[in-house]
């Protein structure tokens, strides 16, 4: 197969399957919602003017040690979008991960399991937006929301591949060429580099966010330019935004091409049982990005 | 020996006080500042960072004078934080600051931005300058303060120079230091050091990464890695991509502006010899720089095909869009205001008007009242009252008091930009009304004074500002001393008097055209021309308009500032309909009750509630050095600077003929060449009264989009051969469309109808009729479904639809208005000779 034949089939397919509810989201998996936690949110309506302002939010109803303590990826899902929104304002950027991590999509409260999309139908009915492809969707979900590692000292993240098969029309000619993991004896291709750094929220610019940026990738070694390409810069422009919630778990908001695209979550559950303890005590965590001005309930010792 | 130490410190605190060239550092130690001798030897002069030119200028201010202005020149209150992050990450906006200031450009930096070169930097390597390489500079000049900031490139702990700034003693009756100074920190101001072009400031970043930054660019002087676009591949449409927008790339320097980026200009009195070479006394802080082109360079990163570029980018010298960054998606750059006799311009009483107030304390639980924590008694009280304010933007607005309005400006530059200001915005690429900033919010001074220190340490110090504008900085430049100083360049004891220039202007003019132009002023200019009323004043004909009251100041503002309708003065009136001071807009609480219920223009189209429709009678103090004119820049000559750099020549000429079309390069008029000598703005004034004169003689003017522009929203996908849309649509806009209609387009309200009309024909046709009325209403439903049409068949080609349906294009547009030059038509039917008489009068004031 020639390369990028396998995607230019792929387009033809995508504009026959018109979304007409919503981008769906199918193999994206999702999270099962469980009864939300006391965090207390500022009253909001449905219209943009009348959306709390978050600083706002936070004066009024911050979070506490105990209330991030609690928190589960599926309490999360429990949530719908504004809560999450408020939710992710009282976070703060936090530290750089470094290690393996579990990403997990989930839509919110209110949106079935198989979509993202916002409470109105505005976007997916417009000129374009229907042209998303379902097929294109479910296979760059499976991977770049699925299991990550992070390499903090170098400032770089990837996806943990089992099989690239369904990859495979995807890498070119040297596919030999992509690095490579061993977990628990078992090899995994590193693969959709992304660059980390501190930089702004799109959601919440009073402090910074940790930045999963797969726009500029494409001077790490061993990365095939093709899939590059799809994510990147010219492709999907994906760019991940996470804060965290306690150390080894983290709320994540997906662009693509700096338009809000779905939440997930980043979990490392032994980061999480080895912390938790210390957490929940009142332990002050590390601030590797910039934490803003706004007083905060919560202690945090800033490397910024 | 302690004890010596203190009873020193209190004599010195008391000599401060008294003296009024001394003034107390932040950190409470005393010092002389440098504009003063160090005379007795009992006195410890503490090495400043920045012991330049600068501060030998400010000789003969009071020390809060001297405080203001240093505040006004350096002061970035934390605004690199914005133009380094938040601009292009979060508004997709890229500043290429080597490009502007890099070192070996010096030269032509004046010609290409219309920048002004700081007299205390230098490019490395050349005699003296303490920096011998560029290497050492990162490509930049070296400029007073360097030796240190160099040092913590790459490294945290850098100590801001603006810690060592010379407060003044607080003011006693001030309810906030009654006790003690309680000011925020003056290392919040955050000076930096200059970047070697005046108001753009530079601060060391810590997260720069050395070996990266060699790695991408080469050296550590260059940047072309960084800032050059990537090659592109064929089938990318405009895609076009820097490095500038890889957020993990962290530049050496942080850049930030002030307030005198746009507001410090060329003193008309005494120009420069060389533009590119200015000295302090060519400087003046506060009149604006006509030939400053602020919108390109905060768009100078960015592809020339680009939206952003092309549109934000393009605005007259000396012109920006205020209301561009905090967008109200009404396209109208204007002029910045020249602060001139503050202290005689027009104030209005008895306006209703929402604001803060000191207070030493706040009753229980009163939640309009807040004290900031860790202090005693440095409250604020919110509530509203009557007041007598300014009214000093264009169209009246910024009118709940003159120190609000300074402090707003801070905002609207980026200071406390992600503490409180960018959530408030909004976003271009929002669409969905239900979603965060589809539209703005208002920006929330208590919540801005609380979260963000900068702003704090502004807010403390607004009357030293103040005071610097009311200084000698800000007093008129008249014509007759600006030549009486030019001729003493060659006879130092030349002597050239009002009566020298009147007869100089007669010879020009006409016999006794300054006496004849007094009368034709007084009989159809001053009423809006004049702050004093013939009900004060006595009668305009018998009124010298050049008195001077008992301090020696000019009696009269010559401009009544109030503030009439955009249909009466006729004007381009898009920025008569900015929208930003509105009720749940972004400067809300910027604008006073009274502004908003100002009754509206029956005349306009357009959406104009709110107060809005109306331009302010501006001001003719030295009216003879503030061409070209109106509120744009737009009458005149258009200007230009013929950089050598030809990449970096932004002149697009905007003449049209009667019906629209753009008038060949080689057929329009060209544009005037920078001068900034005596000579050279008196003839760029008498060009422009005579076009202002003659509005039938005027070419029009309508900044157009001279090639296609491609605008991708949303995500693509890539096949390695051709992009294609999957998210979002591919807009083109085709060459010829106007810049102001494209800008204005309410493209989210449009697209909004539009879904509404192809989905619930009935909502969509109640909500335009009630809109529009009845049968407008009814038309614009049927071509939006005629247009939805369309759009699904082509998503891509949104302009070229609307171009089908012109009514659609006028019923979405903020503004409709083209024709940048239009208007003002009053002296129109004078005869040829009152017309002379007048522009030889008015060059007088």
């Amino acid at each position: 197969m020639k390369a990028g034949t396998g995607i230019r089939i792929g387009i033809r397919a995508a504009k026959t399957v018109i979304v007409c509810a919503g981008v769906t989201l199918g193999a994206c998996g999702s999270l099962h919602g469980s009864s939300p936690s006391a965090i207390r949110f500022a009253s909001y309506g449905g219209y943009y003017a009348s959306k709390p302002d978050f600083a706002r939010v936070e004066h009024e109803f911050p979070l506490t040690s105990a209330h991030l303590a609690e928190l589960t990826p599926e309490m999360l899902a429990a949530y719908d979008q504004e809560q999450i929104d408020q939710i992710y304002a009282r976070l703060t950027a936090g530290v750089i991960p470094d290690g393996l991590f579990d990403a997990q999509p989930f839509s919110p409260n209110g949106i079935p399991d198989d979509q993202i999309t916002t409470e109105t139908r505005i976007i997916s009915e417009l000129p374009g937006f229907a042209n998303a492809s379902t097929n294109r969707f479910k296979l760059l979900c499976r991977y770049l929301w699925g299991r990550k590692v992070f390499q903090g000292d170098v400032r770089l993240a990837f996806t943990r591949v089992d099989d690239l098969t369904p990859l495979d029309h995807l890498l070119g000619s040297h596919p030999a060429a992509i690095p490579t993991i061993t977990i628990e004896g078992r090899e995994q291709w590193l693969m959709f580099p992304a660059r980390l750094y501190c930089g702004q929220s799109l959601l919440d610019s009073r402090r910074e966010s940790i930045i999963v940026d797969y726009s500029f990738s494409d001077d790490i070694p061993g990365y095939p330019e093709l899939l590059d390409q799809l994510v990147g810069r010219h492709g999907l422009q994906v760019r991940d935004e996470i804060r965290m919630i306690r150390p080894g778990f983290y709320l994540g908001r997906v662009y693509l091409g700096k338009i809000f695209f779905l939440n997930f979550t980043l979990y490392d559950r032994n980061l999480d049982q080895r912390h938790s303890l210390g957490f929940s005590g009142g332990e002050s965590t590390r601030q590797d990005c910039w934490p803003g001005e706004q007083v905060r309930p919560i202690g945090f010792r800033s490397e910024n | 020996m302690k004890k010596t130490h203190v009873l020193a410190r209190i004599i010195l605190l008391l000599v401060g006080a008294i003296l009024p060239g001394h003034a107390m550092p932040n950190d409470g130690r005393l010092r002389l500042t440098s504009a003063q001798p160090s005379g007795a030897s009992a006195m410890k002069v503490w090495p400043r960072a920045d012991t330049s030119g600068f501060y030998a200028a400010a000789s003969g201010l009071t020390a809060s004078e001297r405080a203001g202005r240093e505040i006004w020149y350096k002061a970035t209150a934390g605004n690199s934080r914005f133009y380094t992050y938040v601009f292009p990450q979060r508004l997709n906006v890229q500043v290429d600051w080597y490009r502007v200031l890099n070192a070996h450009e010096h030269e032509d930096r004046f010609a290409a931005w219309g920048l002004i070169n700081d007299p205390d930097c230098c490019v490395p390597g050349t005699a003296g300058c303490p920096a011998r390489t560029r290497e050492e500079t990162y490509g930049f000049e070296w400029c007073p303060g360097d030796e240190e900031l160099l040092k913590h490139v790459g490294h945290a702990g850098y100590r801001d120079p603006a810690c060592d700034h010379a407060d003044t003693l607080p003011i006693r009756t001030d309810p906030h230091h009654g006790s003690k100074d309680q000011r925020q920190s003056a290392c919040d101001l955050a000076f930096g050091t200059s970047t070697g072009a005046i108001g753009f400031r530079k601060f060391p970043n810590p997260r720069f990464d050395r070996s990266r930054w060699i790695a991408l660019n080469g050296s550590l002087a260059g940047w072309d890695g960084y800032r050059v676009p990537l090659p592109k591949q064929p089938g990318m449409g405009s895609s076009e991509f820097s490095r500038l927008a890889d957020g993990s790339i962290e530049p050496p320097f942080l850049i930030g502006i002030t307030c005198a980026s746009c507001h410090v200009a060329f003193d008309p009195l005494k120009p420069p010899k060389n533009p590119a070479d200015p000295k302090w006394e060519n400087i003046r802080g506060t009149i604006g720089n006509q030939y400053l082109r602020i919108s390109e360079i905060l768009t100078s990163g960015m592809a020339g095909a680009t939206l952003e570029a092309r549109l934000f980018g393009q605005a007259r010298p000396g012109t920006s869009d205020t209301s561009g960054i905090a967008t109200d998606q009404v396209h109208n750059p204007g002029s910045t205001n020249a602060i001139t006799h503050t202290q005689v311009r027009p104030t209005f009483d008895n306006e209703q008007v929402m604001r803060w107030r000191k207070v030493a304390s706040c009753k229980v639980a009163d939640p309009r009242c807040w004290c900031e924590p860790g202090r005693n008694g440095k409250c604020w009280l919110r509530e509203k009252s009557v007041a007598t304010v300014h009214h000093l933007l264009k169209g009246g607005e910024d009118s709940t008091g003159t120190l609000e309005a300074i402090q707003r400006v801070y905002i609207n530059i980026g200071s406390c930009s992600e503490q409180c200001w960018m959530n408030h915005l909004t976003d271009l690429r929002q669409l969905d009304p239900h979603q965060r900033n589809f539209g703005q919010t208002p920006f929330d001074i208590g919540q801005c004074r609380r979260d963000c220190a900068s702003f704090r340490a502004i807010e403390d110090r607004l009357e030293n500002i103040h005071d610097f504008l009311l200084s000698r900085e800000g007093e008129a430049t008249d014509l007759v001393g600006a030549r009486e100083l030019a001729l003493r360049d060659s006879s130092p004891n030349a002597v050239y008097t009002m009566a020298d220039l009147e007869a100089d202007l007669n010879k020009k003019f006409g016999e006794n055209a300054v006496r004849r132009g007094r009368e034709v002023f007084a009989d159809k200019c001053a009423r809006c021309h004049s702050s004093i009323p013939e009900l004060v004043g006595g009668a305009f004909h018998s009124r010298d308009f050049r008195a001077v009251d008992a301090t020696g100041m000019r009696a009269d503002w010559l401009g009544s500032d109030e503030s009439v309708f955009v249909s009466e003065a006729g004007t381009h009136r898009c920025r008569s309909l900015h929208s930003n001071h509105m009720m749940g807009h972004i400067w809300e609480e910027y604008g006073s009750e009274t502004l908003r219920a100002r009754s509206p223009d029956p005349n306009i189209r357009e959406p104009h509630d709110g107060g809005r429709g109306y331009y302010r009678n501006i001001s003719l103090l030295s009216v003879w050095a503030h061409a070209p004119f109106l509120h744009n820049n737009s009458v005149g000559p258009e200007l230009c600077g013929k950089p050598a750099n030809r990449m970096n020549n932004f002149y697009r000429s905007p003449y049209v003929d009667a019906d629209g079309q753009a008038i060949p390069v080689d057929k329009a008029q060209g544009c005037w060449s920078y001068d900034p000598s005596v000579e050279g703005r008196f003839k760029l004034y008498v060009a422009s009264m005579r076009d202002l004169l003659n509005p039938g003689r005027r070419t029009p003017k309508i900044p157009r989009i001279d090639n296609d522009i491609q605008v991708t929203l949303g995500a693509r996908v890539w096949d390695g051969k051709r992009e294609g849309e999957l998210l979002g649509f591919n807009l083109v806009l085709p060459a010829g469309f106007s810049v102001g209609r494209v800008t204005s387009f309410q493209h989210k309200a449009f697209v909004n109808d539009m879904l509404l009309a192809r989905r619930k024909p009935a909502m969509a046709e109640e909500k335009l009729v009630r809109q529009f009325g009845r049968g407008e209403g009814r038309k614009i439903v049927g071509d939006l479904r005629s247009a939805a049409g369309v759009l699904a068949k082509e998503p891509g080609h949104m302009a070229e639809v609307l171009r089908n349906f012109p009514r659609l294009m006028t019923s979405y547009g903020f503004c409709t208005a083209e024709i940048e030059n239009e208007g003002h038509p009053f002296g129109e039917d004078l005869s040829d000779g009152d017309k002379d008489a007048l522009i030889a009068f008015l060059a007088t004031l």
